[in-house]
C-alpha cells in the first residue's frame, strides 16, 4: 500500500513537474515579440584552425493570423548575396511542419525544401535549422529539476527528451538541457546531448536588451564542442511593430530580395 | 531597348541619393583535356555585377568579359572557332526595374528560369542555350540572356502572374566546325530575328500545400533542324512558330520532395528522311525526388519526352528519357562543397556523363572551384559522342 501511495505520489509530482515545464515553455514560446519586426543580422563562424567567416543577412518577421513568417534575405558575402529563405510556421497545436521555400539566385528559381529533417547547418554554421526554429512545447517531454543561476539571473532548468524517433530525426538531439529567465520567459542556455549522453554543443544568450518594451536577446552563441567551432549571431538592430506588408512574405519578395534601402524605407518612422 | 539606355541614364545623376551595389571579379579558367591530353581553355574574365537602387527604380548591369589564350597563335581549333569564343561578352543581367510588393517590372537583357527541374529544360524555354559547354556547366551559364519586358504581379496572396514580351528572336548558339565539344555541322552558328517577336505567361499558385505553376510559350525553334532529305544533309533553322503549354508541381512528403512538371510543345519542327522536316507534337514530363538528410542533398530525375503520332521517317526517336542522379553536401562550415552529379540518356546506343563539382572558398574574395566531366557511351548518342572529351576545368575567382 506504502509503495503504491508512493508511486501515486511520484507520478503525480511527475505529471505536475512535466506540466509547469510545459507552461514555462508554452511562455517564452507564446511570450509577445510584436506584430513584426525587421533585424540585422550578422552570422560568425570560427573554427578550430582560427578561420574565421561573417555573413550578414536582414531578418523579417511577420504574424499573418494563425501564422507567422519569416523571410531571411542574405546580404554579404558576395557569392551569397540575395540568397533568400522563407519559413512559413504554423501554431503549434495545428501539428502541421513549417513549409520552407529558398531561393538561389544562382539557379534563379525558389525551391521548396522539405522541413521534416533540420540537422543541416544554416549557411555553414553551428546553429542548425533548428535552432533557428520557434520553440515547440509537444515535441519534447519536458521537466523541471531545479532552478540555476546563469549570468545573474535566476533560471529554471528543464530537461527535454524527444517524444519519438522522429522529433529525434528532425532535430538531432537526444536531450536538450534549458535554462528559462523566470523573470522574462527568454531562454538563457540550451545544452544539446547526443546519443552518447554527450553534451556537444551549447547555446548561450550572450545579450539581452529591452528593445521597445520587448525583451530581446541581441546576441547569441553556439559552440560545439566535438568540432570545435562556434558560431555568434548579432542582431546588431532590431525594429518591432514596423507595420510589414503581408506582400514581403511571397515567393516574389525572396526573389526580389531585401536590401538597405528597403529596410530604410521601412523602419523610416521607427527608432529603438 | 533605348528606353532601357535612357532610363539608365536618368538615373545616373541620382547615383549618389540611392543605394549602390558593386562587385567587380576577376576570374581564370584552365582547361584540359584528360583523354588527349591538350588545353581546351586558358581564359581571362573580367566581371561587373552592379546595382543601383532608388525609391522603387533599380538599374541592374552583370556582365563578363573574356580572352581565351588558348586561341592565340596557330592551334588546334579552326578559324570559325577562335572568331567565336577568343574574346567574348557575356550579358547576364542589364535591365531597368520599377518594383514594388505586388509589381515587379524589368526591362532590358535578362534571364528567365521557369520550372522545377534541375538542369532540364522541359517548360525552361524562355532562353536560347550557348553550347560552348554542352551540358557540362550549369544551366544558367547556358543560357543567353535576351532583350526583353518582364511583367511579375501578385494577382493574390497566393496567387503571381507573370507576362514576357522578348524583342526579337535569338536561336541557340551552336559550336563551330572544329570546336572541342561541336556536335554538328552548321553555319552560322546562332541567327537572329527582330520582327519575330516571342511571348511568354507563367502563373504561379500555392495549391494544395503544394507549389504550382502553369506556363504558355509562343515562339521559334532555337535548334537548327537537319534536311535530310538534301544530298548531303544540311542544317537549316526554320523559324515556325511553335505554342508551349506546361505545367509544373511540387510538395514536400516527409523527408521526401517531389516536383513533377508536364509540357506538350505543338508545331515543333523535326527533320524527316524525305520531306526535309515535319511539324510535330512532343510531350515532355519529369518527376524529381529530394531527399534530405541533414547537410546532404540527394537528387533523382527522370524526364522523358514523347512524340505524338511518330513515322518512321522521322530522324528523332518517339521516346527519349534522361535519368539524372545527384549529391551535394557543405563541408568546413560551408567552405568546401562538393557535388557528384551521374546523367544517363539510354537512346542511340546510350550515354552517361559523370560529373564531380567541388568549390573551396579560401576566403571571401578567393574561390577555387574544380570540375570534372567524364563522358562515355556510343558514338551515335548525344553524351557518348563526346567520350574522348573528358575534361577538367579548374577556375580560380578573385571577388575584388
Amino acid at each position: 500500500m506504502k509503495k503504491t501511495l508512493l508511486a501515486g505520489f511520484l507520478i503525480s509530482s511527475f505529471m505536475a513537474s512535466a506540466a509547469d515545464a510545459d507552461s514555462v515553455l508554452a511562455k517564452v514560446r507564446d511570450r509577445y515579440d510584436g506584430q513584426d519586426y525587421i533585424s540585422d543580422m550578422t552570422l560568425t563562424t570560427k573554427t578550430k584552425g582560427g578561420g574565421s567567416s561573417e555573413k550578414s543577412m536582414y531578418m523579417l518577421q511577420k504574424d499573418i493570423g494563425d501564422e507567422e513568417f519569416l523571410f531571411i534575405s542574405v546580404q554579404a558575402p558576395s557569392d551569397v548575396r540575395n540568397v533568400g529563405f522563407l519559413v512559413k510556421v504554423f501554431k503549434e497545436t495545428k501539428q502541421i511542419e513549417d513549409e520552407q521555400w529558398m531561393y538561389l539566385p544562382a539557379f534563379r528559381k525558389v525551391r521548396r525544401i522539405s522541413a521534416k529533417d533540420k540537422r543541416g547547418a544554416f549557411m555553414g554554421s553551428e546553429f542548425s535549422y533548428f535552432d533557428l526554429d520557434k520553440l515547440r512545447v509537444a515535441d519534447f517531454k519536458s521537466t523541471i529539476v531545479g532552478s540555476e543561476t546563469i549570468d545573474g539571473r535566476d533560471t529554471w532548468k528543464i530537461e527535454r527528451t524527444p517524444v519519438n524517433q522522429d522529433v529525434i530525426n528532425k532535430a538531432g538531439y537526444y536531450k536538450v538541457v534549458i535554462y528559462v529567465d523566470k523573470e522574462r520567459d527568454i531562454v538563457l542556455q540550451q545544452d544539446y546531448v547526443d546519443a552518447k549522453g554527450i553534451v556537444f554543443k551549447k547555446q548561450q544568450s550572450l545579450k539581452v536588451e529591452l528593445v521597445q518594451d520587448i525583451w530581446t536577446i541581441v546576441e547569441s552563441k553556439m559552440v560545439n564542442f566535438t568540432e570545435e567551432k562556434e558560431s555568434h549571431i548579432k542582431y546588431n538592430k532590431t525594429v518591432y511593430n514596423v507595420g510589414l506588408s503581408d506582400g514581403l512574405f511571397n515567393i516574389m519578395s525572396i526573389k526580389r530580395g531585401v536590401d538597405k534601402s528597403d529596410v530604410v524605407q521601412l523602419t523610416m518612422n521607427h527608432s529603438n | 531597348m533605348r528606353i532601357v539606355m535612357a532610363t539608365a541614364l536618368a538615373l545616373l545623376p541620382g547615383l549618389a541619393a540611392g543605394e549602390t551595389y558593386w562587385q567587380p571579379t576577376l576570374e581564370v579558367n584552365y582547361g584540359q583535356n584528360l583523354v588527349k591530353d591538350y588545353s581546351t581553355r586558358q581564359e581571362a574574365v573580367v566581371g561587373i555585377d552592379f546595382e543601383h537602387r532608388q525609391d522603387a527604380y533599380l538599374l541592374k548591369f552583370d556582365s563578363r568579359l573574356s580572352y581565351d589564350f588558348v586561341y592565340s597563335g596557330e592551334g588546334r581549333y579552326s578559324p570559325a572557332d577562335r572568331t567565336e569564343y577568343q574574346r567574348r561578352l557575356l550579358l547576364d543581367d542589364v535591365y531597368v526595374a520599377w518594383q514594388n510588393n505586388d509589381v515587379d517590372f524589368r526591362l532590358g537583357w535578362q534571364k528567365v528560369a521557369w520550372g522545377e527541374a534541375d538542369e532540364l529544360r522541359l517548360v525552361d524555354v524562355v532562353n536560347p542555350v550557348n553550347y560552348r559547354d554542352f551540358i557540362l556547366i550549369d544551366l544558367d551559364e547556358q543560357r543567353q540572356a535576351l532583350p526583353m519586358a518582364k511583367l511579375e504581379t501578385a494577382l493574390t496572396e497566393q496567387v503571381s502572374l507573370e507576362l514576357l514580351a522578348i524583342a526579337g528572336y535569338q536561336s541557340n548558339t551552336l559550336v563551330p566546325d572544329g570546336g572541342e565539344l561541336a556536335f554538328a555541322s552548321a553555319l552560322p552558328v546562332s541567327i537572329s530575328d527582330n520582327n519575330k517577336l516571342e511571348f511568354g505567361l507563367k502563373l504561379s499558385s500555392y495549391l494544395w500545400d503544394g507549389d504550382a505553376g502553369f506556363y504558355a510559350f509562343s515562339g521559334y525553334n532555337d535548334d537548327p533542324v537537319m534536311l535530310a532529305s538534301e544530298p548531303q544533309a544540311e542544317f537549316a533553322y526554320l523559324l515556325h512558330r511553335y505554342l508551349m503549354l506546361g505545367a509544373s508541381y511540387s510538395k514536400p512528403y516527409d523527408s521526401l520532395l517531389f516536383r513533377t512538371e508536364l509540357a506538350r510543345t505543338a508545331n515543333l519542327a523535326v527533320p524527316h528522311l524525305t520531306t526535309d522536316y515535319a511539324l510535330i507534337d512532343k510531350w515532355q514530363a519529369l518527376l524529381g525526388v529530394d531527399y534530405r538528410h541533414i547537410d546532404w542533398t540527394f537528387t533523382f530525375q527522370l524526364a522523358g519526352q514523347y512524340l505524338h503520332n511518330h513515322q518512321s521517317e522521322l530522324m528523332v526517336p518517339q521516346f527519349e528519357p534522361t535519368y539524372t542522379l545527384s549529391a551535394e553536401r557543405d563541408f568546413l562550415s560551408g567552405n568546401l562543397i562538393f557535388k557528384s552529379a551521374i546523367s544517363t540518356i539510354p537512346t542511340n546506343g546510350g550515354g552517361v556523363l559523370s560529373q564531380i563539382k567541388s568549390t573551396f572558398k579560401y576566403s571571401e574574395s578567393l574561390h577555387m572551384k574544380l570540375n570534372l566531366d567524364f563522358m562515355s557511351g556510343s558514338s551515335r548518342n548525344s553524351i557518348g559522342q563526346f567520350s574522348d572529351r573528358d575534361r577538367a576545368m579548374l577556375s580560380v575567382v578573385f571577388y575584388l
